[in-house]
């Protein structure tokens, strides 16, 4: 058989085809390892720190918190500022727990067009966050969107 | 050997006589009556798989609904609609950020609310594909 009677044949069109299929699952599977092991780490170190962050107990909180089988998200928050303690804030979301926000002077905060200072935030204001975590279980804010109510 | 010979074309001569006994008109009127039960059978099993598939139709349309409705939530919970808007609004620190923006994408977005929602859509498809084929074998092509 010639190589493009091979090529263009049935068998190797469904081969290549099995063939990206393969890698698309590995890719999605690594992925889902990746991103199950920050929420893992984060998680540990959320619940680790629980009384310095947010000045709960210790104990109990780390064990309702595994116990749920839902590990919070490391790379964002979502939700309304429950908590204002300058450079950090706490976020509550709709489904998950309370987060610490952590702002530094490269974090952006915007509400609208306009860029605010870290002052200008208040309570109760729904905002989204974007950052990376880090290891006393806060989120380093690098976006701070604050949203219209 | 002679024997064995006889007997094999003994039955050769039966079949011969049997088909020769069939007379041309009714050979015709039997093989198209057959056609015509084949055909009927045909339609029958059409209009019933017309009957399942228009039931799963009927359920998929009313999951759509329902599972739509706990997909757009599931979005407006995790705060994933805001997150794409933010991919706009704020593209220059999106692309600054892109490994943490990317993140959040796979943190946030509401996996098993969307995939039941596909599903839906995929069933809905498939059943209405098979509805519109046994519609057109039961109806439309006697």
């Amino acid at each position: 058989m010639k190589i493009d009677e091979f090529i263009n044949s049935k068998k190797f069109r469904i081969g290549l085809y099995i063939l990206v299929a393969v890698i698309i699952l590995l890719f999605a599977f690594q992925a889902g390892v990746w991103v199950g092991y920050k929420k893992a780490m984060f998680s540990y170190s959320w619940g680790e720190n629980y009384h310095r962050n947010f000045g709960g107990p210790r104990e109990g909180i780390t064990r309702r918190f595994m116990s749920r089988e839902n590990f919070a998200n490391p790379n964002g928050a979502f939700g309304k500022i429950i908590k204002i303690e300058l450079p950090s804030i706490i976020i509550q979301g709709e489904k998950e727990s309370e987060k610490s926000v952590l702002i530094n002077d490269d974090t952006v905060i915007r509400r609208f067009r306009e860029i605010i200072k870290k002052e200008d935030i208040k309570v109760g204001e729904r905002s989204i966050v974007i950052g990376e975590p880090n290891a006393s279980g806060q989120i380093e804010a690098k976006l701070i969107r604050l949203l219209p109510k | 050997m002679l024997l064995a010979g006889a007997h094999q074309n003994a039955l050769l001569f039966r079949i011969t006589i049997m088909a020769n006994k069939i007379p041309p008109a009714l050979s015709s009127q039997l093989l198209g009556k057959i056609l015509d039960k084949i055909a009927e059978e045909k339609r029958k099993a059409a209009i019933l798989k017309l009957i399942y598939s228009s039931l799963g139709v009927v359920a998929s349309g009313i999951c759509f609904v329902i599972v739509g409705n706990f997909f757009r939530s599931e979005l407006s919970a995790s705060g994933f609609v805001e997150y794409l808007h933010i991919l706009f609004s704020d593209s220059g620190v999106a692309f600054l950020y892109w490994k943490d923006f990317m993140l959040f994408a796979l943190e946030f977005f509401p996996v098993t609310a969307a995939t039941t929602f596909l599903l839906d859509i995929v069933a809905f498809l498939g059943l209405s594909r098979v509805m519109i084929q046994s519609t057109k074998l039961a109806f439309v092509s006697q």
